[in-house]
């Protein structure tokens, strides 16, 4: 299953979003496919030739109501138990995601998006453009702002992004384990150079 | 009037009020812009085949993009339910035709002639709008997007509007007060429930978007700043925007909802499993669909706490989803189960819908958005709802109606082809597109080779789907030439559109339905069929014609403005003039069914229904006012000292003066004393002029003084926010007008009073609204 893609993830927070995506999918797989099989056996069952129900529905007469407030109440509570509680479960995780680290040894790196392409600021004031090094076993916060329009900061092999938003801050942070490079784009339609809007992330 | 035209004259086309009429129009018109859309689409999946493809440059698939997206949520599908809803609704209920029908073509024809002027936009200098369907700030204001294109879709948008807007009032209306005798709300098929929601979000939804259009436009035109600058920028639209956004979805889904509930009625000869909870899942999930749009802005690093609850609320709106999903699926058990066209058609869509719904939740989960948002998984996700849900249910309608539509029946096995082909294609398509989870979406060109084979299969699936269409277009086509004679009712369905000939006559019943319990009796009237007088005017057509020629001016040349704008003034002066001799009157329905509006009528019911619209309208101005004022707490000039508060004061002492006349006005009427209603108006007329004269002193004093619209983000939101009151209290003035000249012409009888009585509703709620503007920026 996926889980076997976990350890091949290049850093946090990517595992903590795998578990999370994991179990979206099993439920969601799994409900939708009871759902949709008893469908369609209901259908291959009391289809016509079949099905010796009689007909309830007859020109010029208003069916009556058929419905079982039980059933009915089942339905309700169990769409809204599963959902509230997948909801509930995402909220620490949220937090994880979101909440940017502090610390003595946390690198902050500015990230500015422009038309098109992407600065960075390390925080010795150097800059760099279209790449940025971090090293691996720290954690970095990028700290992303944008010159002009709205663009959007993902690094996908992390599993994290956020909006580049002009005029306010939004932080994305990593832990790298492993060096290699990855791949940053931008995610939001910025202009004609919006395919072209990549940088690279050197872990090494 | 007395002469009809030849049913297939084009005169008629062009002048019918009919329902019906305008039904087949609106299908006509949003297959043509399904099948431009569509060839967006197959143009952009083809360049996505392989990565190098050399078939759009950026620009052109920027364009393609985004015009697809406009062009197939705003003028293909949701046109196409209404097509459906035009010729169906009116027989549902048993009803003669909608409330208002000559304001239901001036829906069609804005409707059409809005979606050209989106259209043409390919051809003028610059091009289409290359800056996604969505229109986000600041990507769409002049600076980053000078190209006219963009100003002339807008223009466009806010037809549409006006368009929706007239539509949605008229829906309503009918639906509220005109049902057949006895046909309470218990007893409405599905169908027009969910039409019924569908126009209740669209009179909530649609207004503020028309404020977010409206403030893009005076940037883009006049040069004010909401979108360039921090303080209103890319959150201000974000808030307008999907504020509309998030509900237009439901609005899009809604009628298909309608559409399989009726299906599965017909095809499972069962009633509905849990019909009321249906409905009430129906109803909540149109409420909650206005308190979750923050989550298309969860990437946007707005307030955490703000985005939290929305998740929450997200994951809750599947909740009503859920129900209605699982009690249509037991609605099949122990049935008996006709396996036809539109019955395929209508599982197909359940079945999709809930891959959709499904995936939808993942997108609702916070974490999980910082990934998906902005990818392939999204685009995959509204498809399935979108177009898997909404398109093959109505795709579901247009089988099932078509016999009552054209009397003759389709071809079976063509059509159930049809269903197959479309249904794998569909999700060849979009299916890969869920395990691009992490591609981005809105690229016309990508380097990951992962991407690659992903892509091409989901081209093949495109063409698949695409090309499908033509077995609906062919059947379709040869069944009306040479198909089988369908009869009244080859479904043997319930509901009273099979009660009445295929096609319907023009009056939709040689006789009257009226139903007492479950039964519906039909009353012949002694073979006489109540008179019915069909109405054609090309009036609608003409003003709809008039304002594209209006807008398109305002944009490619100045003399075809003017040209536009006395075109416009003379057709609304020979319409008000028709109005004034009564030239097209539709009786009040007397014996209609309307609880609980028993003791109001048709057009007083209406204009409530636009003061709600226009109190929205306001609702988004105020808003951007707040975000903006918020955003500024301490740069903004307090009330007192920018703004003349005893001018501004005698002002609102005017204007509520005014408010006292016009309901003077609504007494006399009453009492049938139609001079002193001759006073009281040409009182409130004069008031309502002072009024528009002291504001002018004012705008022109604080121009003097430099506050200008565009010296400062505080002066244009005060010029745009009483500009847009004045604009009200002007067509306010336009109606007394009318009105005086009616009673001048003595046109009025007394004890009919309807006409003052709405305008006096209007009348108020302006004066309402200018007293919130007062607080706002002199007292503040
Ligand atoms: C039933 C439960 C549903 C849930 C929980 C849900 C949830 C979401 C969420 C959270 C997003 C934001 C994704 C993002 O951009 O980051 C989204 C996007 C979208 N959804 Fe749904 N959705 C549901 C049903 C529908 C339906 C019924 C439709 C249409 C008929 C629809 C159409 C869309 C569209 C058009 C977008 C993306 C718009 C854009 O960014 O261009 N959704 N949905
Ligand atoms: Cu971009
Ligand atoms: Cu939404």
């Amino acid at each position: 299953m996926l889980s076997s893609l976990i350890f091949e993830l290049p850093g946090d927070p990517a595992p903590t979003w795998y578990s999370l995506f994991q179990l979206y999918f099993v439920l969601g797989a799994a409900i939708g496919s009871v759902v949709l099989g008893l469908m369609f056996y209901f259908i291959y069952k009391y289809r016509d030739g079949k099905s010796n129900e009689p007909e309830d529905i007859k020109p010029g007469r208003i069916p009556g109501e058929r419905s079982n407030v039980k059933i009915i109440l089942g339905f309700f509570s169990f769409t809204a138990i599963v959902l509230f509680s997948l909801a509930i479960y995402s909220i620490p995780l949220t937090n994880y995601i979101e909440d940017v680290p502090q610390g003595e040894d946390v690198i902050v790196i500015e990230v500015i998006g422009y038309q098109w392409g992407w600065r960075f600021i390390y925080p010795n004031g150097t800059e760099s453009v279209g790449e940025v090094r971090v090293p691996a076993g720290k954690t970095i916060v990028f700290k992303i702002t944008s010159l002009d329009v709205l663009h959007n900061f993902k690094i996908k092999d992390f599993r994290v992004g956020v909006d580049a938003v002009p005029g306010a801050y939004t932080y994305v942070w990593i832990r790298p384990h492993q060096s290699g490079e990855y791949l940053i784009q931008c995610y939001e339609l910025c202009g004609v150079g919006h395919a072209n809007m990549v940088a690279t992330l050197i872990v090494g | 009037m007395g002469d009809h035209p030849n049913y297939y004259s084009i005169k008629h086309w062009l002048t019918t009020t009919n329902h019906k009429d305008i039904g087949i129009l609106y299908f006509f018109t949003s297959l043509y812009f399904l099948m431009v859309g569509g060839t967006l689409a197959l143009l952009f999946r083809l360049q996505l085949a392989f990565p190098w493809m050399n078939i759009l440059d950026a620009s052109a698939y920027n364009q393609a993009v985004t015009m697809h997206g406009l062009i197939m949520v705003l003028w293909a599908v949701s046109p196409l339910s209404f097509a459906l809803a035009n010729y169906v609704v009116p027989l549902q209920i048993g009803a003669k035709d909608l409330a208002f029908p000559r304001l239901n073509a001036l829906s069609y024809w804005l409707y059409l002639f809005s979606g050209l002027l989106a259209a043409i936009t390919f051809f003028i200098p610059g091009g289409a709008p290359d800056v996604g369907w969505t229109y986000y700030a600041p990507l769409s204001t002049a600076r980053f997007s000078p190209q006219p294109g963009v100003t002339l879709a807008g223009l466009a948008l806010i037809m549409l509007i006006m368009s929706i807007t007239v539509g949605t009032i008229n829906f309503i209306v009918t639906v509220a007060i005109m049902r057949a005798p006895g046909l309470g709300w218990s007893k409405l098929p599905l169908f027009t429930w969910s039409i019924l929601f569908t126009v209740l979000i669209m009179l909530f939804a649609f207004s503020p978007l028309a404020t977010g259009v409206l403030l893009l436009a005076v940037d883009r035109v006049l040069g004010t700043a909401f979108y360039t600058s921090p303080e209103g920028g890319a959150f201000l639209w974000g808030h307008l925007f999907w504020f509309f956004g998030h509900p237009e979805v439901y609005i899009v889904l809604m009628p298909a909802l309608g559409i399989i509930g009726d299906v599965i009625e017909t095809f499972t000869r069962k009633p509905l499993f849990g019909r009321k909870y249906i409905i009430i899942s129906m109803a909540s999930a149109s409420f909650i669909s206005f308190v979750v749009y923050v989550h298309h802005m969860f990437n946007t690093g707005m307030n955490p706490v703000v985005r939290k609850i929305m998740s929450i609320t997200t994951e809750s709106i599947s909740v009503p989803f859920g129900v209605i999903m699982l009690s249509f699926i037991f609605s099949l058990y122990k049935a008996r189960i006709n396996i036809r066209t539109p019955f395929l058609f209508a599982i197909g869509s359940i079945f999709l819908f809930i891959i959709g719904g499904i995936t939808g939740v993942f997108n609702s989960s916070i974490p999980l958005n910082h990934l998906i948002r902005g990818t392939y998984w999204v685009v995959a996700h509204f498809h399935y709802a979108m177009v898997g849900a909404a398109l093959f249910g109505l795709l579901a309608g247009l089988y099932y109606w078509y016999p009552k539509m054209t009397g003759k029946m389709y071809n079976e096995r063509l059509g159930k082809l049809h269903f197959l082909i479309s249904f794998i294609g569909f999700n060849i398509l979009y299916l890969p597109m869920f395990i691009m989870y992490d591609m981005p979406r809105r690229v016309y060109t990508y380097s990951v080779p992962e991407w690659i084979p992903l892509n091409h299969v989901a081209t093949m699936g495109g063409y698949i789907f695409g090309l499908s269409f033509i077995l609906l277009v062919y059947n379709f086509y040869k069944s009306f030439k040479a198909g089988p004679q369908a009869g009244n009712n080859p479904w043997g369905g319930w509901t009273l559109e099979w009660m009445t000939t295929s096609p319907p006559p023009p009056h939709n019943f040689d006789f009257e339905p009226v139903i007492s319990g479950d039964q519906v009796t039909l009353y012949t009237n002694g073979g006489h069929p109540e008179p019915h007088v069909e109405h054609y005017t090309p009036l609608p057509m003409y003003i709809s014609l008039a304002l594209f020629v209006t807008f398109l001016g305002l944009i490619v040349s100045f003399p075809i403005f003017i040209l536009g704008v006395i075109l416009t003034i003379v057709v609304l002066g020979k319409w008000f003039w028709s109005d004034v001799l009564d030239k097209f009157v539709i009786p009040e329905p007397t014996k209609s069914e309307r609880w609980p509006f028993e003791r109001t009528t048709k057009v007083k019911f209406g204009v409530w229904m636009l003061v709600i619209t226009e109190a929205m309208l306001f609702a988004g101005l105020i808003g951007a006012y707040s975000l903006i004022r918020f955003n500024m707490i301490d740069v903004w000039p307090p009330g007192p000292v920018a703004h003349d508060v005893r001018l501004g004061g005698i002002n609102t002492v005017i204007l509520l003066t005014s408010s006292l006349t016009a309901a003077l006005a609504v007494v006399y009427a009453k009492m049938g004393n139609l001079r002193n209603v001759l006073y009281s108006l040409l009182a409130t007329l004069g008031l309502a002029g002072l009024f528009m004269v002291l504001k002018a002193v004012e705008w022109t004093e604080l121009y003097m003084k430099g506050f200008t619209l565009t010296s400062e983000l505080p002066a244009s939101v005060y010029y745009v926010l009483t500009g847009v009151h004045g604009a009200h209290v002007i067509a306010g003035m336009i109606a007394i007008v009318y009105l005086i000249t009616k009673v001048i012409k003595g046109r009025y009888k007394p004890g009919v009073y309807e006409g003052v009585e709405s305008f006096g509703i209007y009348w108020h709620f302006i004066d309402i609204v200018w007293i919130f503007l007062f607080a706002l920026f002199y007292l503040l």
